[in-house]
């Protein structure tokens, strides 16, 4: 090995650190993998529109995404079951042009944030569906995903925009997609922020022991409950927000979400769920008192956290012929499932039909007994409850499955 | 500022270092004290600018001290430096003990005194040790005090500031004295090639390994505290083994990187880390790891003590009073002091056993010995609580056979990537030793042994290549870089 001066080993380096970024660059630049600088420097053709990562990129995308839309009319707000579940091209919004904005374990201060630089892009906004899930509702921002990087947490676009370029994810990604230009590459999110499933997943054993995996994973709710004060400062936080939109005349549609049979076991076996049972009354609670705020916005909360035969489906067996899984793993449910649940917020009778003898899926809360429909909160909590104890009378295998999966005897 | 962000890398040093270089090239050397010590505020203030003033106000407080100390005699210089201890101290215990200390009352009385939620200034710890070696030594009249300028640079200076090396005043005040008189005369490009090699170096080692080792720690411990499994042996043994080599390449990674940033401006640092785990022994160990805190330890608190004077029995007191001191100092709870009293522990059995029958265990047996035992405290070190610790240490042991069932661990991916790291520490040469022809640290540096001594660094188009790969690796993976693990010590 050659020694050479110091001061040539200094150009020497910052002249090939230079070239080794340029070339990353240029790359990601040519394949503009996130399509944020709209300079396809190779036809356009051999990748699909809708080509995307969905990583450690994923707020840095939406972040610089939001700014590049016009004219949404409806936004989903929520954590990764949002993101997972509702399909702004579904055919329940009737045509009505909208936005994911749901992020990965968001938590509900993160959701706010979101909201707030959604709504600042957007004004054409009018109406949000929201997705609640109990689990991290009173959480601080993850410290894992890349929300400090983001645009969301203040930083500038040029910064994610660059972050963007000489990410890891991004740079992997390019790179595949450079090597097969040739093929249709499949992006794992659409443009309208909403994760791609392009099929079914495949069955086999490796089924149940995905969801296995999902349930025993899921550290947070075996910490216990969470602190009290916490949850009630999240509650005032969502009470505040709620009654803002009301009186900027934006119409909030509040979904709990549904998870899985499995998960509403789980959550009994950890005992939080009076907890979760509280939390919702606590949610119920807001909607009713903002019923006399000023304001035109119309308020509405949704429960879809119950056993049902599509929270019910079979893990551990294949699902009958002709059925789709609704459950990607207990926490996160497939779009075709959100269909419905649109089409049952939304009202519009366009979403995919379910089976022909299901009962109806979810319930309106709100003061009981009108014409409406509407349930009230205490009766939706006591019928929930007696659908799980129905469920775990009929499915003995599966509770004992679920109390060796979380290592509870 | 992390060392690792894009704010520090590509705005902060690049503007620090042409700043310092301007200085130089006009002529006015004595301007480079104040610049960095400027800089070095600047660099503090991104994070806490109220932080800032109470680490202006106590520089300012510990270098009157220091001057008051030269001139009193007798009883008031002793009240002097007892004031001086009180003052650096009481700062340190009430940011950082404060709710420890009514946590530990509410627990034991039941007083359910609520809790002050101090934020903890970053760096304190280490500052404050600075602080009070410099005012021990002109007590002890070892040293004279300098110029405020010299001194604020000394307890400011942003390489060592967050997490050390804890500097010695005599180490690097003369280096800025000389800094202040040489100007352009002395050329600092080899300097500067040996210091960006020794950041990269840090940097590597702190977002390639530690980072990508972290999550695998955290799983087995995030379980563990959740107390609803039973640790197995293969989970476990993750844990504690990505743990053990996340937690030495983070905090060596951040010594090199400090030791690197400080030679771009022609200041040497002290080595911090010596390949701790190629120790045979605790007693070695210690000599390895976080030397400039050991050092500390020994000169102002073992030997202030008593040391080894006063007999065996004190002696071995003396010796668990420091480490169980040292453990307190690390952390604010009882697993830290836990981690101590086990290394304590040890420490007395390593003299024991010296002492009883003056022989040496041979190679094989004794590392892989120091290093189980070295292990088994990170355990408690990285544990949230005893319980979790306790689980932990039983599925070291096998106690809990195979475990309930952890996603992620039964492939042994991170059990895999963990020992191919540790092998690595063992094997390769360390980061002075690879930069030695340099004279990257302050001190002698140990010639590695064996094929690992072909290892060393000099400017070539091959090196060159390895670090511009390594960096643009760096920039690849930093993305969501966690904090440095000693930021919170």
């Amino acid at each position: 090995m050659q020694q050479m001066s110091a001061r040539l080993y200094l150009v020497s380096l910052a002249a090939m650190i230079f070239a080794g970024l340029a070339l990353i660059a240029l790359m990601g630049l040519g394949v503009d993998a996130y399509g944020v600088f709209g300079t396809r420097l190779i036809p356009a053709s051999r990748f699909p529109p809708q080509l995307r990562l969905v990583a450690i990129g994923d707020r840095l995308t939406k972040g610089l995404e939001i700014v590049q839309r016009h004219d949404d009319r409806l936004l989903f707000i929520g954590d990764s079951r949002t993101q997972h579940g509702f399909d702004p091209d579904s055919p329940a919004l009737g045509g009505i042009k909208a936005y994911n904005t749901a992020l990965a374990a968001a938590t509900l201060s993160e959701q706010l944030d979101t909201l707030d630089y959604a709504l600042a892009h957007e004004p054409s906004v009018t109406h949000l569906v929201w997705g609640l899930s109990f689990e991290i509702f009173p959480s601080r921002v993850a410290t894992t995903t890349d929300y400090w990087d983001s645009a969301f947490a203040g930083h500038s676009l040029l910064s994610s925009r660059l972050h963007h370029l000489f990410a890891f994810d991004f740079v992997e990604a390019s790179f595949k997609a450079l090597l097969q230009a040739h093929k249709q590459v499949e992006a794992p999110m659409k443009r309208n922020g909403v994760v791609n499933f392009p099929s079914d997943p495949v069955e086999g054993p490796g089924i149940a022991r995905y969801h296995d995996l999902e349930l025993a994973s899921e550290s947070r709710e075996l910490r216990g409950p969470r602190p009290p004060a916490e949850m009630q400062a999240a509650q005032d936080r969502l009470r505040r927000r709620l009654a803002e939109l009301k009186l900027k005349g934006i119409d909030v549609d509040l979904v709990i979400m549904p998870v899985h049979a499995w998960r509403l076991e789980f959550y009994r076996l950890v005992g939080v769920e009076t907890e979760l049972a509280d939390w919702k009354r606590g949610v119920a609670a807001t909607v009713g008192a903002l019923a006399s705020a000023p304001g035109n916005g119309k308020l509405r909360l949704f429960d879809f956290e119950r056993p049902h035969l599509f929270t019910e489906q079979p893990i551990l067996s294949p699902p009958a012929p002709g059925e789709r899984r609704f459950f990607l793993e207990t926490s996160h449910f497939y779009p075709w499932l959100g269909d419905l649940i649109l089409d049952r917020v939304l009202g519009t009778g366009q979403g995919e039909a379910g089976p022909i003898s299901t009962p109806p899926f979810g319930a309106e809360i709100g003061a009981g007994g009108d014409a409406s429909g509407k349930v009230d909160i205490e009766a939706d909590l006591a019928s929930a409850a007696a659908g799980l104890d129905a469920w775990e009378a009929a499915h003995p295998g599966d509770v004992s499955h679920v109390k060796e999966v979380i290592g509870r005897p | 500022m992390l060392f690792t962000s894009p704010e520090f890398l590509c705005v902060f040093l690049p503007l620090t270092l042409a700043g310092f270089h301007l200085l130089r090239l006009a002529e006015r050397p004595q301007l480079c004290v104040p610049f960095l010590f400027v800089a070095s505020m600047a660099f503090y203030a991104w994070w806490s600018p109220r932080f800032l003033i109470l680490l202006a106000i106590s520089m300012v407080v510990n270098w009157g001290t220091a001057h008051a100390l030269a001139r009193l005699a007798g009883g008031q210089r002793k009240a002097m430096f007892v004031g001086g201890l009180v003052w650096n101290l009481g700062i340190l215990a009430y940011f950082k003990y404060a709710d420890f200390f009514i946590t530990s009352v509410d627990a034991a009385t039941r007083l359910n005194w609520p809790l002050l939620h101090i934020v903890l200034p970053l760096g304190i710890s280490f500052f404050t040790f600075q602080k009070i070696a410099y005012l021990a030594d002109i007590h002890g009249g070892l040293a004279k005090p300098g110029p405020l300028i010299d001194f604020a640079l000394f307890v400011f200076f942003f390489p060592q500031l967050i997490a050390g090396p804890i500097v010695h005043h005599a180490e690097v005040m003369p280096q800025f004295r000389a800094m202040a008189s040489r100007g352009q005369t002395m050329d600092l490009t080899l300097d500067t090639a040996v210091g960006f090699t020794l950041l990269i170096i840090g940097l590597a080692k702190k977002v390639l390994i530690a980072d990508h080792l972290a999550p695998y720690a955290s799983k087995v411990f995030e379980i563990a505290a959740s107390g609803n499994h039973r640790i197995g042996a293969l989970a476990a043994w993750q844990g504690a083994l990505a743990y053990t080599v996340q937690l030495y390449a983070d905090f060596s990674g951040y010594s090199d990187m400090a030791i690197g940033l400080a030679r771009l401006f022609g200041v040497k640092l002290p080595a911090n880390f010596n390949s701790p785990y190629k120790s045979t022994s605790i007693i070695e160990f210690w000599r390895r790891w976080h030397m400039t805190l050991s050092r500390f330890l020994r000169d102002y608190l073992y030997v202030p003590l008593g040391g080894n004077r006063r007999g065996p029995i004190r002696r071995y007191a003396n010796l668990m009073i420091t480490m169980l001191l040292g453990g307190l100092w690390h952390g604010a709870g009882w697993t830290y002091v836990a981690w101590g009293g086990l290394h304590g522990l040890y420490l007395l059995v390593n003299h024991a056993w010296r002492n009883a029958f003056r022989v040496k265990l041979p190679t094989l047996i004794a590392l892989p010995l120091t290093l189980l035992a070295v292990i088994v405290a990170w355990v408690f070190f990285r544990a949230s609580d005893f319980t979790s610790a306790a689980n932990i240490v039983a599925g070291l042991f096998g106690l809990h056979g195979a475990g309930d069932p952890i996603p992620g661990v039964k492939k042994g991916t991170g059990l895999i990537l963990a020992l191919v790291a540790l092998g690595a520490t063992l094997i390769l040469p360390n980061s002075q030793q690879i930069m030695r022809r340099f004279a990257p640290v302050i001190g002698e540096v140990e010639a590695p042994a064996g094929p690992a001594r072909r290892l060393v660094w000099v400017p070539s188009i091959l090196t060159a290549a390895l670090g511009a790969a390594a960096v643009i690796a760096v920039v690849l993976f930093s993305w969501g870089t966690t904090e440095f693990l000693y930021f919170q010590f």
